[in-house]
């Protein structure tokens, strides 16, 4: 951790090889993140293009070395939340879930719609917890609250995506 | 309780495949538009150093003019025009200099290893020079930087100190085999060159080449029409002098005498100001380009688009809202060492300072977008002057309303606190009605 610290602290000074070691170092990350909201490979790969713009000519605000790549994802998430609201397209998804019903074993489609179904606070939650494997401790860093509520929110997000699986469509209707 | 929706949501994106090449690219994409960005940063700061007069520009949002008819004939004649006609349409003044057959061809071109370069025209006049030019690639390039750029005469006379403005450069994703722009250039001293030289240095793929290119301006340039008015206008009790009005086929020049002594504003900018004749015809600020400059502490002049094709039987100036603070608020007092705003306008509009490195940086909630750099003087606890190398806009990350205007101060230290910075933008206004004769 102490090297990448150290990486962090030479891109805030304006070393761009050091700016560009770190964005590879969490690239997987950041497509998986951009992937899992977005859900085409071409929006993602934009996504990623877009928020290592963001990234670079916002470094100076980084303010936790320790804290660079839950910074990364968080712009990540912003700018994927901010291109779902253009493209209401949660609602589109809504419409093809109700036509599955409910299925006994859950396909990976049916995951990744029921995801897009959730509400912006859960969807954040899922997927820092889940596909960036991040620790409880590090998301209340990253969404800026306390490990209580990041537990309470995680609860919730995990009961509102097993409704949306299983329910027949009843959170659907709401 | 949730391991079985824990355990799919693990595996979901475990096994996907990740498009490396593809992530690669974007990341670079990324990157690299960036860091042009910081050029162009940059490259605006060299502008400003040229200057002799403290002028300033305001790259401002693109307003594009619908294309009268004459004007559409008129260039459907002339093959080549379309490009010149991208580069002016935020201008009226222009747009109507060009209808006019004001605009001299001049088609002078150089080319050097693969690349070409040609000043395919220009609009001239007493006040200013714009040089319309071309770049013309036998490969496809997706970036090109014009770097230092030099106007020199030929004629014995010499050309007076002027500012320039030299465009942006051309940047692409795809690839571009040609490129249109123009320099402008505007002077101290009236122009009565005839046979100049220029020299421009590009920057191609890391490497340097420079082109020298020698041309004639032919056509008679037209002379100003002034406008004396010598007239006090008065709004919100703060007094101002319309001294004159300059009509050139660039642009036009509004002389204003600021800061009355009684007046207990200092008056900064003029946001509400344009021209309109009796057919209720306006001409409003420059778009994208020098939007006024300072001639000394109170006098200032301001550029409109020009309407000097048009022979209006009445004209106006309509003034109606001037950005300005109380005369002892005109400054921001920051304490750099404990990062705290000793002293602001009331109102406290700036709600935090910062400093990162040789970076001052105060942010500001504006209730609409207010995009000037704020500010243009910065002393130190002595009074002493310190220089601002660059000047930032930009939105805060964590939230998007609020602004952060930065200033860096290379050489900036603990020592200089508290520091000083006067501005010469501020959200709040006077405002009024005044209609003003100019003819």
């Amino acid at each position: 951790m102490n090297a990448d610290e150290k990486l962090v602290r030479d891109a805030i000074k304006g070393d761009d090889t050091a700016f560009l070691q770190l964005i590879q170092l969490c690239k997987i990350d950041l497509y998986k993140t951009a992937l899992s909201f977005l859900r085409n490979e071409e929006e993602a790969l934009e996504a990623v293009q877009e928020v290592t713009y963001r990234a670079y000519k916002n470094i100076h605000t980084v303010r936790d070395a320790a804290y660079f790549k839950t910074w990364l994802i968080r712009i990540m998430i912003n700018y994927s939340n901010d291109q779902l609201k253009k493209k209401k397209r949660v609602v589109l998804n809504e419409e093809i879930l109700k036509l599955h019903g409910t299925v006994e074993h859950h396909t990976e489609m049916e995951l990744k719609d029921a995801m897009s179904t959730l509400d912006e606070r859960s969807r954040e939650i899922l997927t820092l917890k889940y596909f960036q494997d991040m620790k409880i401790k590090d998301i209340a860093v990253t969404l800026q609250c306390p490990e209580g509520t990041v537990k309470t929110w995680l609860n919730k997000a995990l009961k509102a995506l097993r409704d949306k699986l299983e329910g027949n469509g009843g959170d659907l209707h709401v | 309780m949730f391991e079985k929706e824990e355990e799919q949501l693990k595996n979901l994106y475990d096994n996907i495949q990740v498009p490396l090449d593809s992530l690669d690219e974007a990341i670079f994409t990324g990157f690299q538009k960036a860091s042009l960005d910081k050029m162009r940063k940059s490259r605006r700061k060299k502008w400003l150093f040229n200057m002799t007069a403290a002028a300033i520009i305001l790259v401002g949002f693109f307003t594009t003019i619908r294309i009268s008819p004459a004007f559409a004939d008129y260039i459907s004649v002339i093959p080549g025009m379309e490009k010149l006609v991208d580069l002016i349409r935020d201008d009226k003044g222009k747009m109507l200099a060009v209808e006019n057959d004001y605009y001299e061809k001049i088609g002078v071109s150089q080319e050097k290893n693969g690349i070409k370069f040609t000043i395919d025209g220009a609009i001239a006049d007493e006040n200013g020079l714009i040089l319309f030019y071309s770049i013309n690639t036998k490969e496809k390039l997706k970036e090109v930087y014009t770097e230092e750029v030099e106007l020199e005469s030929l004629d014995e006379k010499e050309l007076g100190e002027s500012s320039a403005m030299l465009g942006t450069p051309l940047y692409s994703e795809k690839g571009k085999t040609s490129h249109s722009e123009k320099f402008e250039f505007y002077f101290q001293t009236p122009l009565e060159v005839k046979r100049f030289e220029i020299k421009v240095g590009l920057k191609v793929k890391g490497q340097k080449e420079v082109f020298t290119l020698p041309f004639e301006l032919k056509k008679e340039i037209q002379k100003k029409k002034t406008y004396v008015l010598d007239k006090e206008v008065e709004i919100e009790g703060q007094k101002f002098t319309l001294s004159k009005v300059d009509v050139y086929p660039i642009r036009i020049a509004v002389h204003v005498k600021m800061n009355h002594p009684q007046n207990t504003k200092k008056l900064l900018y003029f946001d509400g100001i344009r021209l309109i004749d009796e057919h209720g015809e306006t001409w409003s600020k420059i778009a994208n380009g020098f939007t006024n400059s300072g001639i000394s502490d109170d006098e200032e002049i301001i550029y409109l688009q020009s309407n000097y094709f048009r022979e209006p039987n009445e004209l106006y100036l309509e003034i109606n809202k001037i950005q300005a603070v109380d005369k002892d608020e005109a400054n921001v007092v920051v304490d750099t060492q404990r990062a705290q705003i000793l002293k602001q306008p009331k109102g406290n509009k700036f709600i935090a300072a910062r400093v990162e490195g040789d970076q001052i940086i105060l942010s500001m909630r504006p209730k609409k977008e207010f995009s000037y750099g704020l500010f243009n003087v910065v002393r130190d606890k002595t009074g002493e002057e310190i220089d601002i190398t660059e000047t930032s806009i930009s939105h805060s990350l964590e939230d998007e309303k609020v602004i952060e205007y930065g200033v860096k101060l290379p050489g900036l230290n603990a020592e200089m606190s508290p520091i000083s910075l006067e501005l010469v933008y501020f959200p709040s206004w006077i405002e009024g009605n005044e209609k003003i004769k100019v003819k």
